[in-house]
Order: C-alpha cells, then sequence, then structure tokens
C-alpha cells in the first residue's frame, strides 16, 4: 500500500476537498513546470558529470525518478526492481531529466561544470491476471568528463580531454501481484551505450594541433528478477541481478584520420542485490531505507580481475511527509565507489536528498528532486548539485476500454 | 544580487581551464624527443622567373646585376602624329640609379623570363636580354615618379621590331621600382599628339631579370633570393611511430650570411611532392616561414617550425620526399646564405612527439 502512495499521489488530491482551489495553483505552476521540462529535455548536451568518471565503467546513475531520488535513492523502492509493482491501477508512463553542476577543488583551485541531459523513461502497464508490463530506458553509468592538464614551462602542450557517454539500459520485462500484498517481477536489460572521449592537444601558443579519439562501445544482457511485500504499515522489497556479461570494443582514431589499434574487452559485472524497506508510523509520514551492493572487486575484465575495484555497499535512509496534499521528502545516501581514485585513494560520497511533487489534473504530476552531494578522495574533491524533474502521466486504459464497448 | 553574483563566479569557475581532475586520468601518453640530422641533403641555384614581384629591382654591385624589361601594347597607329614619348616609372624607394632604357629584339613571355631565357624554350642569345643597341632614353630614377623622354626617332623601332624595353642600370647599387602588380604604380608609355591629346599604355608584362656571379655548385648548400638558391633537406623519420602527435619540430640551423641588402631576410620551407631532382615540383604553399634577422654581434640561430609538415610527413610516410629551404618570396631583395652541411651549425631537426592514449580498460 506504501507503494501505490508513493507512487500515485495525485489519485489522493483528486477525492480531496480542496482540490479545486490546489488545481488552479497546481496549473499554473505545473504548466511552467512542464516548460522547463521540454526545454530542458532538448538540450542534451552533457558537459561533463564527475572528475572521477574517468576510470572504471564510470560513475553509477541513480534510478531516473525524482520522487524515489528525494528519499535517498533506494534502488530496491525504485522501478529498478521489477517486482516494486503491487497496486497498479492505471498504466504509468515518466519521462525525467537531470541538470547537474560539479565543483571540483584541488590544491586550492576550483573548476565548475554542468550537464543537462535526459535521464531515463519508463512505464509501467497493467495487464489482465494482476500482471504488469514493464518498459523503459534508463543510464547505468555515466563517463562524462572534462579536464585539463597542467601547463608545466618544459612540456609547452596541453590537454584538453573531454569525455562524452554512457552506459544505457533498454528494460523489458513483466511483474505479476499476489494476494494484493506481494508482487514478484523480472525485467530483460539490453545494454547499449559508448564513450568517447577527444584527447584535444593543445600549444602553449593556445592552438590545437591534433585531436586523437578514443571510443569504447558496449553491449551486454542483464536480467533482474525483484519482489516485494506491502501492507499499510510496511513494504519490504529486493532485487538480484546476476552477473553481467558485458562487451566493450575500443578503437581510436589519432589525428582524426588514422584508424587504430581496435581492442575488444569481454567485462563480466558481479551479482548485485538491492534490499529496501518503508514503514508508515503516522498517515503523514513515510520512512524508508536502501542498501544496495556489488562486490565489484569481482569485476573482470578478459577473465583477468580489473585492479582497484572496490566491494560498495551503498546505504540510504529517507523519509516522506504530507503537507497538506503536498509530499515533502528528505533523505541521505553514504556510498563508497566501487572504484579508486588515483593513488588507490577511496571515493567516499555523502548525499543529501530532496523533494516534492506537483499534481497536474487529469495527467500526472510533476516530481522534482534536488541532490547536494559531496565526494572525495586524496586532494580531489567535488561538491555537485543536481535537479531532477520527472513527469508523470497516468492513464486508466482499462476504464475507457470499457467505455468502448458501448 | 546573490544570486546574479554566485552565477558570475560559477560562470567564471567553467571558463578556467585549472587542471582540477587531470591526475584521475592516470593513462597520460608517453612523450619522446629526437634529434634528427638530415639523411640527405645538397643544393642548387636556379634561375626563376621573377615576374610575380609588386616590386622589380634595378641596380648591379660586386656580387649582382639586376635589369628590368617591360613590354607596352603601343598600337602601330600610334607612330604618324605622335609628338613626343615618355617612360614613366613609379621608384618604390629612395635610392638614386641612373639608368638607360634599350629596346628588346626577342619576344619573351613573363612566367618564364629570367637572365637565361626568354620564355621557357628560348634562350637569350645573350644573358640579360637582348636588345638593339639603341639608347631610347636615360634618366635617374627618384622621387615617387620619374618621367623619360624617349627618343621619338626610334619610336618605329619601339612599337614595329621591338618586344618592349630594358633598362639597364647605369649606377652602383640597386632601387626598386613599382611593377604592373597596381595600375595606379604600374611603368606605362605616354604618347603625347597635338593639341593636347595623350594616350597611355600600362605594362602588360614587366619582370626583373638578376644575375649574380657567385653561382655556387651543389655541394655548397644555400638559400638565396634573386637567382633562387634553394637548399634541399631530408629527414628519415622511420623512428617517429605514425600515431604519434608532434608536439614541436624545429629545424634549425646557423647559417653563414654571405650577401645581404637588408636586415631581416624571409626564407620559407617548401614540401617536396616527388622525388628530389632540381625540376622536382614542390608545394605551392609554404610549410613554415622565418624572417631571420641578421645580427652583427652574435650568432643568430635560424628556427623553423615545420611541426605540420613532420606530423603530415609521419601520417603518411610515403609522402616524405623532403623539403626546400628557399627565399620566401624568390623574387625578394637579393640575399644569399649559406649553411653548413656538418658540424654543430648544420641543419638539424629537434622533434617533441607524444603517444595516442590509450583507452580505460588498458592496463
Amino acid at each position: 500500500m506504501m507503494r501505490s502512495r508513493v507512487c500515485h499521489s495525485s489519485s489522493v488530491i483528486r477525492h480531496s476537498p480542496f482540490a479545486g482551489r490546489r488545481s488552479s495553483f497546481a496549473i499554473r505552476h505545473s504548466s511552467f513546470a512542464i516548460s522547463c521540462v521540454c526545454f530542458l529535455a532538448l538540450l542534451t548536451t552533457a558537459l561533463g558529470q564527475s572528475y572521477f568518471n574517468m576510470r572504471g565503467l564510470g560513475q553509477i546513475s541513480p534510478p531516473a525518478d525524482a520522487r524515489i531520488i528525494g528519499l535517498g535513492a533506494p534502488a530496491a523502492l525504485s522501478y529498478l526492481n521489477p517486482g516494486i509493482l503491487v497496486h497498479l491501477p492505471k498504466a504509468s508512463f515518466t519521462g525525467t531529466t537531470e541538470a547537474a553542476g560539479t565543483l571540483g577543488s584541488e590544491s586550492g583551485q576550483n573548476r565548475f561544470f554542468g550537464t543537462v541531459r535526459p535521464a531515463g523513461f519508463h512505464s509501467a502497464i497493467p495487464l489482465p491476471l494482476n500482471s504488469r508490463l514493464l518498459l523503459g530506458i534508463d543510464q547505468r553509468f555515466n563517463q562524462d568528463f572534462d579536464v585539463w592538464s597542467e601547463s608545466l614551462p618544459d612540456t609547452a602542450y596541453r590537454y584538453h580531454v573531454v569525455g562524452r557517454g554512457g552506459i544505457y539500459a533498454l528494460r523489458a520485462g513483466l511483474a505479476k501481484s499476489l494476494f494484493g500484498i506481494a508482487s514478484i517481477g523480472i525485467e530483460y536489460n539490453r545494454l547499449i551505450g559508448g564513450s568517447r572521449e577527444d584527447w584535444k592537444f593543445e600549444l602553449s601558443e593556445g592552438h590545437y594541433v591534433s585531436t586523437d579519439t578514443v571510443e569504447l562501445n558496449y553491449s551486454g544482457d542483464a536480467l533482474r528478477i525483484g519482489a516485494s511485500v506491502q501492507t499499510n504499515l510496511f513494504t519490504l522489497a529486493a532485487h538480484y541481478q546476476p552477473t553481467i556479461k558485458l562487451t566493450a570494443q575500443s578503437s581510436r582514431r589519432v589525428h582524426g584520420v588514422i584508424e587504430d589499434s581496435i581492442n575488444t574487452y569481454r567485462l563480466a559485472l558481479p551479482n548485485a542485490v538491492a534490499l529496501g524497506a518503508s514503514v508508515k508510523p503516522l498517515e503523514r509520514l513515510i520512512f524508508a531505507a536502501g542498501l544496495d551492493y556489488r562486490p565489484w572487486s569481482g569485476l573482470t575484465v578478459n577473465d583477468t580481475a580489473f585492479q582497484g575495484n572496490r566491494d560498495a555497499l551503498r546505504l540510504c535512509i529517507g523519509s516522506r511527509y504530507l503537507l497538506g496534499s503536498i509530499p515533502l521528502r528528505l533523505g541521505f545516501s553514504y556510498q563508497p565507489w566501487y572504484y579508486s581514485a588515483a593513488g588507490n585513494q577511496a571515493i567516499i560520497e555523502h548525499r543529501l536528498h530532496l523533494g516534492t511533487s506537483i499534481p497536474i489534473p487529469k495527467f500526472g504530476s510533476l516530481d522534482i528532486a534536488a541532490q547536494i552531494s559531496r565526494r572525495s578522495a586524496g586532494q580531489l574533491t567535488e561538491t555537485a548539485g543536481s535537479l531532477v524533474l520527472s513527469l508523470a502521466y497516468h492513464e486508466a486504459w482499462l476504464k475507457r476500454t470499457r467505455r468502448w464497448g458501448y | 544580487m546573490k544570486t546574479a553574483a554566485l552565477t558570475l563566479v560559477l560562470v567564471f569557475l567553467a571558463c578556467n581551464t585549472l587542471p582540477v581532475g587531470f591526475d584521475q586520468l592516470e593513462r597520460i601518453p608517453e612523450a619522446d624527443s629526437l634529434v634528427l640530422a638530415p639523411d640527405t641533403l645538397a643544393g642548387y641555384a636556379k634561375y626563376v622567373p621573377l615576374a610575380p614581384a609588386d616590386i622589380m629591382y634595378l641596380g648591379q654591385d660586386h656580387a649582382y646585376e639586376s635589369r628590368v624589361i617591360i613590354d607596352f601594347p603601343i598600337p602601330d597607329s600610334a607612330l604618324e602624329t605622335v609628338t613626343s614619348v615618355q617612360l614613366v616609372l613609379h621608384p618604390a624607394d629612395s635610392a638614386r640609379m641612373g639608368f638607360v632604357c634599350r629596346p628588346c629584339s626577342v619576344d619573351w613571355n613573363s612566367n618564364a623570363v629570367t637572365w637565361k631565357m626568354a620564355d621557357s624554350v628560348t634562350h637569350w642569345f645573350s644573358p640579360g636580354g637582348d636588345y638593339y643597341h639603341i639608347d631610347l632614353g636615360t634618366g635617374t630614377l627618384e622621387g615617387e615618379s620619374l618621367v623619360v623622354e624617349l627618343d621619338l626617332d626610334h619610336l618605329e623601332t619601339l612599337v614595329r621590331e621591338s618586344h618592349g624595353v630594358i633598362i639597364f642600370p647605369e649606377d652602383t647599387g640597386f632601387c626598386a621600382i613599382h611593377s604592373g602588380y597596381s595600375q595606379a604604380t604600374a611603368p606605362r608609355i605616354r604618347l603625347n599628339f597635338p593639341d593636347d591629346v595623350t594616350k597611355t599604355y600600362n605594362a602588360v608584362e614587366d619582370a626583373h631579370l638578376v644575375d649574380t656571379l657567385e653561382l655556387s655548385s651543389s655541394y655548397l648548400l644555400a638559400v638565396g633570393s634573386g637567382v633562387a638558391f634553394r637548399t634541399y633537406l631530408r629527414f628519415m623519420l622511420d623512428s617517429v611511430p605514425r600515431q604519434a602527435t608532434i608536439v614541436r619540430a624545429e629545424l634549425t640551423f646557423l647559417p653563414d650570411v654571405q650577401y645581404h641588402r637588408a636586415d631581416t631576410l624571409k626564407l620559407g620551407v617548401r614540401r617536396l611532392s616527388e622525388s628530389y631532382s632540381r625540376y622536382a615540383r614542390f608545394a605551392d604553399r609554404t610549410s613554415a616561414r622565418l624572417d631571420y634577422v641578421v645580427s652583427p654581434d652574435t650568432d643568430s640561430v635560424a628556427s623553423l617550425d615545420i611541426g605540420s609538415l613532420v606530423q603530415f610527413w609521419t601520417a603518411n610516410p610515403d609522402s616524405n620526399f623532403g623539403l626546400l629551404l628557399t627565399a620566401e618570396p624568390e623574387w625578394s631583395l637579393m640575399f644569399r646564405l649559406r649553411i653548413p652541411r656538418t658540424g654543430p651549425n648544420a641543419p638539424k631537426l629537434n622533434l617533441l612527439y607524444v603517444m595516442p592514449p590509450e583507452d580505460r580498460f588498458i592496463r
């Protein structure tokens, strides 16, 4: 039950005695917000996400859902768990866009860069026999970065290295609700994506003399199974992902002309598990907690252990409070990264999550989340902020089907 | 206000290029440096057409002589009632130079005319231009323009039998004259008729013809203008990986300046597009230029940045036919410098290159 209220609070608002007054407020603000989402979605130029992204597979992307991000992003309670949907009265479509800025600090120097990018899309469609069809696309790893090398008097040149890309999942799954309190689901992920690193070579005179490009193309398959139990008082959820086989093909274009050195890597990502729980001690208050674990030290590349990885345990807690009919969300997460920074330094991230939702009558809702994170390793510290907007549309397809029968 | 200030700070931080986070890459490509000596070098002198010049030189000294040849399209109909004929020249500097003007007796072509050749196949009977031994007029170049009265008695010879005029220097030294490059200052013939009627004919072709008494053998390496001295160099780049980015490629040498009339000598590098010979074709565009300033006090090393050329060669090894060191342009005021073949002052190529980056999974 908690899940249905978390995900579909708009239905609660529609039956409220204050619905009319709130509707005009909501329409004004939501139309502005929708415009913002559309504008941000058009801006697909990714300018960089983290100064640590040039290592490993890059940063793990959180679930592309502002509601869940506002609660600390417990993956087991999000759409990433195919068994989360015990209740699904309507088909649901959600598109999410993220705008992020990162301030890097190292040895007294600061540099800022920003990102605006579509983060994901997912949908859940109710089917007969209490089953659900799950479809979507989202990013799993982000490899955006933008760094300059040091300018030394004896080198007379600098690098400007710009990385773009990531690994994305095309998702399709089936879930079934059991007895009105539980759900199980399975999801197939087709992993695709790629990254492109442009190594621009700048002379001390200030002009680029060449650009070498390193490209990686990823492909792979993954399965995910999940389950949840939801009552009026609490929710328990978990999902499990077996080992992912991923293929990465790298190619290099030197000076924009010469094709060179095409390597193929076979990556095996260790299995992963996520647990989540929420409890509702008061009518207006929900507490949630999540745990994600993947033993990343077992990552292999071409059947050889990939050095420098660490087992990663992510912990998060969050709460939601209904102020009137407006949900306010607050969360906190702690996440050591799965790979080490330079010098084998651990990357530790702390993140504060905030969120709310604006109902859009006869449509769905606009969910908003903001995050402030701080991650550090050795001398390098990042302070990142992001704004995540999810536009959710809910459609009662089954009711219409009945009307068409007249 | 605070928001605007914060925005400005963030924009400033975004625009900077500080090396924040670069250490995280840990796959910085390797750099290496090399000093290469040319594996092949040669030199030659060549009389080259100087017609593209916008400035022509007239003069002579112990080492060089330069004449000016000009053709005018004067019609036969002008002969009958003309009362006087004037040659108008526009000096480009303040040097004084006496000269004599004689009719050229052999047809010539400005695209190929040199001290030796009237066109691409015809040699002058006398190097420096064949002419009728008639003095059409004399004068002294000075000021912004000069009008020389030509002998009317030889007008028919000039119009019907000659192919323009050759101007011979009478004094020692050199002066500069504007060529037909600009219509305003082009050499011209002015025909005066009764009733103050005047017709003016601008030069249709012009060039200066340069000779030197100090043609060097092919063993000597030289670079010079007027008479073109060219030095051929070829560097073997097999030791530079094809994928390398050339950071720096400096061609350096310490020249011995043997003759110069200006303190700044313009040098250029041109890429050969076929195997070396004195007739080998080379690129129209220079790959590098250098204004070499002659310094009487110190030895000044000439250094030309040929990074883009070396980058081209490393990426296209089959195209490495070598380079030519030339005066740039070769019609500039005469100079000649000698380049040592061996020793510390000989040409060498200082290279710094960087290997391409690896992908993120390389271990």
